[in-house]
């Protein structure tokens, strides 16, 4: 604790990326998703993995209508809630607070 | 080793594990080990229908790397806890990089 | 090749290969020998093979398995001689080690030779016995197991073979093979016998001194190597004694004769007779009877486990044991029996010990032991030890504060699971409040409390009595009309006094870093107020002192960056537009939460000096400001109504344990502060702003009346209550034209959550001179008499409760509800 120099002395500079995510503990955050979903909730845990752990979380999942033609495929997006939700990281494709 | 300890905490908790390929499985979390490998009990799939093939079984042992989301119960999460519980995790893997740069 | 069992290919790829497996192989050089020429070179190879198998073993062919029976054909039959060698290898192998076990101890064997018998093999003589026990055996021909017999001897010719002599020695065994050949036609297991002898043949003709192929070579090696007296039990197990190798011994026969249907008893005498003496077989046949294994098999047990090292003691447990009665000896076979069992379990559990070596063994431990830590979550096993805490400090102060989420083994209570309980507080939050309700309104009924001590201090003073004597609102309307109030001209507040610009993006982070800030050096505090060490006294070494000042002095700092991080002491910029650091670190949920957290670590100034803070800064706290009712009386989002709970379950508590125990004249200057400083209009119509003003109230009646109540107040004490009076009066002039509009409005009077208006209404009512009070009551009056109503119309339990929150005002001001009819 008493490091050389001083306490807290690990905290005050914020270096890396995963000290960002820290700064949005507590707080509502964004989270895009492999395969077009998209989360919207509070942040309670984070890894160096990006595991997540969401409160209050609303989950968007964007569809493409697959029409026999091709292409025109309609974008239909489908939410979902969940109170308490565990990401695992190798999903997760960026983190950003919901200013 | 945080998601590890978290989880440890929600065994014998009901959980919804949703893997990669869609797939619902809802059970009672019996066990964990630090690559979040899940071992369910008394499973039941949810949409049945759409994934007949596993409705006979019991009980799943999930590998962690497949698994997209675990639904878990709030009431069974310490919210400030977990959070104090990442800042412990993050600090201390701040002070091991910053040991190993300097 | 495959014609003797044996995996050919092996020995080549074994080459420079065997790596732990590295030992002596017996047949190693038969194998690479024959391989090392092609398979085209077959002739060769062959050519090499029966110049061994001629100059060692051949001679005696005839001798031992009569000329009428070509190998060959047996062979045919079953090869698999190697495995079924391999299946009575401990046997030998303990043959062996017995044999060199005993050379020591000789002439103590000579003396008794009817215990194992093996001795003689060192005679010159012990063939002849062999002829007697043969005689011996005729007694019991129709169990005979003469095949078995003929291996148990193997591993003796296997030794003694390679002397010249043994020549002279192997021609006993015709002998031998005239019984068995007279046998088997009496008990129809001649192919056993083939068999059997077969394989010592093929042995005697490889010219293989060492055991079958098949057996692990190692024993050999050792035996080898070692002079006899060094010879130790083969290392496969704690104690690989005869009785493992008799279980071993007996079912490779069983095997065997099963595939010819031999009856079944000889099966099992075949078992047990084999390694036993002539001799000893003599005077064991008669219990032996028609059951045959049983009562034989448990003198050998102890025996034959025993003598690998040393061969007095068993020979006289066999002694007495033939002197006991049937039944004692009974209960001793059995329990001999009992042990054989364990020996062949352990057999059975040591059989693949060796394989590896001390070193490897290390290794895949280490290994296994670290994956197990790991597992565990902790270098150091012991619970609630730093680094368990480091590595697992969710799951272990869970399980304090929740209980194990299974019942496992009793943990020893987590000192710091308690410590940072009691550090963190109470378990507010949000994921939990809103599914656990907590008996979270310890503020509001803390409040309470101190609103009704107030009310019932101010009873006692008889200075309402005139109102109470009127004792109807009514009357007091009436008064009202001589001194008309401008009710319905109430100016409506404008929220925009101050100027509120959105916080930009810039602002939040650095407010989000500042809590970061807050946190990692809150939670450093913490630590290291878990590792104050014990106080010390007059006794104690200077150095415990000095590492109790040391702490303190690590202590002192620890506030100093927490203070700072706090942000507490920036400088205030009134007309920047932007919130105080302070205030936006508020702001946040989380840093409401560390509050209560950080109020533990602050000093009585620096506590002061927060809490003049927040309420200089009372109208622009988020939870005055975002919750302001809106003007269409819509309800307040949720997001505002959660950080409203938030901040009185986190903030509040704190500072009201401040307040409540602050000098009047502290009340004084704070309370002269909101009065200055603060947009009273907006924050009175929030629930926030309301309890933090009847917070300040409070006390303040309270101190007043204990005050007044004293015999001689000083004159500093009158002063204190002069000024409290201006202002009390000051700020019931603010409040009084927003009477009617303090009250929640986004929800129905039947379901509003009032009670922190009452407990306001109560406080004022209480300091209110006779005139103050008729204001008051004009004020809420319809309010009043609104939830009278509706409350009628409640259940019971709620009725209650409703007519409750009025009553806490209308007792303050010396009425009832119940007056109302």
């Amino acid at each position: 604790m008493a490091s050389p120099e001083g306490p807290g002395a690990v905290t005050s500079s914020v270096n890396e990326p995963l000290d960002l995510v820290r700064l949005s503990l507590n707080e509502v955050v964004f989270v895009k998703l492999r395969g077009d979903r998209e989360l919207k909730g509070r942040l309670h845990a984070y890894d160096s993995h990006c595991n997540l752990v969401l409160g209050e979380v609303e989950e968007t999942i964007y569809m493409v209508d697959e029409e026999e033609e091709g292409g025109n495929g309609e974008v239909r997006t489908m939410k979902k809630q969940s109170e308490m939700l565990f990401v695992r990281g190798d999903s997760v494709v960026l983190i950003s607070p919901q200013a | 080793m945080l998601f590890f300890s978290f989880f440890k905490t929600l065994v014998n908790h009901e959980v919804t594990v949703e893997l990669k390929n869609d797939i619902s499985v809802r059970g009672t979390l019996k066990s964990v080990d630090q690559y979040l490998n899940i071992k369910l009990d008394d499973i039941s799939v949810v949409e049945e229908m759409k994934y007949p093939h596993l409705s006979s079984v019991k009980n799943v042992f999930i590998r962690g790397s497949v698994v997209r989301y675990v639904h878990l119960p709030a009431n069974a999460v310490d919210t400030p806890l977990l959070e104090d519980a990442t800042r412990r995790e993050a600090s201390q893997a701040a002070s091991k990089a910053k040991q190993s740069s300097s | 090749m495959s014609f003797f069992g044996f995996e050919t290919t092996l020995p080549r790829d074994q080459k420079g290969s065997r790596g732990v497996f590295e030992q002596h192989d017996p047949f190693a050089g038969l194998g690479s020998s024959a391989d090392a020429d092609d398979a085209l070179d077959f002739d060769q190879t062959y050519d090499g093979l029966g110049d061994q198998l001629e100059e060692e073993g051949d001679t005696f062919n005839d001798d031992t398995f009569g000329s009428g029976m070509p190998v060959t054909r047996q062979a045919g039959r079953d090869f698999d001689f190697a495995g079924e060698t391999a299946k009575i290898r401990d046997t030998l192998l303990e043959e062996q080690t017995l044999h060199h076990a005993r050379m020591p101890m000789q002439q103590a064997v000579q003396q008794k030779p009817k215990r194992s018998g093996y001795e003689a093999y060192k005679q010159p003589d012990y063939l002849p016995k062999l002829e007697a026990d043969a005689s011996i055996w005729g007694t019991s021909v129709a169990k005979k197991s003469t095949p078995q017999a003929q291996q148990q001897y193997q591993p003796p010719p296997q030794q003694q073979q390679m002397p010249p002599s043994a020549a002279r020695k192997m021609m006993t065994l015709e002998e031998v093979e005239a019984m068995m050949q007279s046998q088997p036609q009496a008990q129809a297991t001649p192919p056993v016998q083939d068999m059997e002898s077969q394989s010592q043949g093929l042995r005697a003709m490889l010219g293989v001194s060492g055991p079958p192929p098949g057996l692990s070579p190692q024993p050999q090696q050792q035996q080898q190597r070692g002079p006899p007296g060094f010879q130790r039990p083969p290392p496969q197990g704690p104690s690989p004694g005869p009785q493992p190798g008799f279980d071993y011994n007996g079912r490779a026969p069983q095997i065997l004769q099963r595939q010819h249907s031999p009856p079944r008893q000889q099966q099992v005498q075949q078992g047990f007779q084999v390694p036993t003496p002539p001799q000893l077989m003599g005077f064991q046949q008669p219990p032996q009877g028609p059951m045959g294994a049983p009562p034989v098999q448990p003198p050998r047990g102890p025996g034959h486990a025993r003598d690998s090292s040393y061969s007095g003691p068993p020979i006289t447990q066999a002694q007495q044991m033939m002197q006991m009665s049937s039944q004692d000896r009974e209960t001793y076979l059995a329990e001999e029996a009992k042990r054989a069992k364990r020996n062949h379990k352990i057999f059975l559990l040591s059989k693949n010990n060796g394989l590896m070596t001390p070193q490897d063994k290390n290794f895949i431990t280490r290994i296994q032991l670290q994956q197990l830590l790991t597992a565990t979550g902790g270098i150091d096993n012991e619970p609630g030890s730093e680094d368990q805490l480091a590595e697992d400090f969710y799951y272990q102060v869970y399980a304090q504060i929740r209980g194990p989420p299974r019942s496992g083994p009793g943990q020893p209570l987590n000192q710091f699971a308690q410590t940072y309980l009691f550090q963190t507080g109470s378990r507010y939050g949000y994921g939990r409040s809103r599914h656990h309700p907590r008996g979270g309104d310890n503020h509001v009924q803390r409040m309470e409390q101190q609103v009704a001590r107030a009310v019932e201090a101010a009873k006692a003073r008889p200075k309402n009595k005139s109102l109470v004597m009127e004792g109807s609102l009514g009357k007091i309307a009436f008064s009202n009309s001589k001194t008309p109030r401008p009710l319905l001209n109430i100016k409506r507040v404008d929220n925009d006094s101050k100027p509120r610009k959105p916080v930009s993006v810039a602002d939040r982070k650095e407010t989000l870093r500042s809590i970061e800030k807050v946190y990692s050096t809150l939670m450093q505090t913490e630590d290291h107020e878990r590792r104050l060490p014990p106080p010390p006294n007059e006794d104690s070494p200077p150095e415990i002192i000095e590492g109790h000042m040391r702490w303190r002095s690590e202590m002192a700092e620890l506030n100093q960056q927490l203070w700072a991080a706090l942000k507490v002491m920036e400088p205030i910029q009134p007309n920047n537009g932007a919130p105080h650091p302070f205030i936006q670190i508020l702001s946040h949920s989380k840093g409401k939460k560390a509050i209560p957290r950080v109020f533990r670590h602050l000093d009585e100034q620096q506590r002061l000096t927060m809490l003049t803070l927040v309420i200089i800064h009372l109208d622009v706290l988020d939870v005055v400001r975002d919750a302001y009712p809106p003007q269409d009386n819509t309800p307040i989002p949720p997001r505002v109504k959660e950080e409203v709970e938030l901040f009185a379950q986190a903030v509040m508590p704190p500072l009201f344990s401040y307040v409540n125990e602050a000098p009047l004249n502290i009340i004084i200057g704070l309370l002269g502060l909101v009065l200055d400083r603060v947009n009273i209009l907006a924050a009175v119509r929030t629930k926030t702003g309301v309890s933090i003003l009847t917070m300040l109230i409070s006390r303040a009646e309270l101190v007043k009346q204990s005050l007044a109540s004293s015999p001689q107040p000083t004159s500093e004490q009158q002063e204190d209550i002069g000024q409290w009076t201006d202002l009390y009066s000051r700020l019931f002039d603010t409040v009084e034209p927003l009477l009617p509009y303090i009250f929640p409005t986004d929800t129905s009077v039947a379901a509003a959550d009032d009670v922190y208006v009452w407990q306001f209404l109560a406080a004022m009512g209480v300091g209110a001179s006779p005139d103050q009070q008729q204001r008051l009551v004009i004020g809420v009056k319809e309010r009043v008499m609104e939830t009278v109503a509706v409350s009628k119309s409640l259940p019971e339990d709620m009725n209650r409760k409703r007519l409750g929150d009025v009553n806490l005002f209308m007792r303050a001001i010396g009425l009832d509800v119940e007056l109302l009819g």
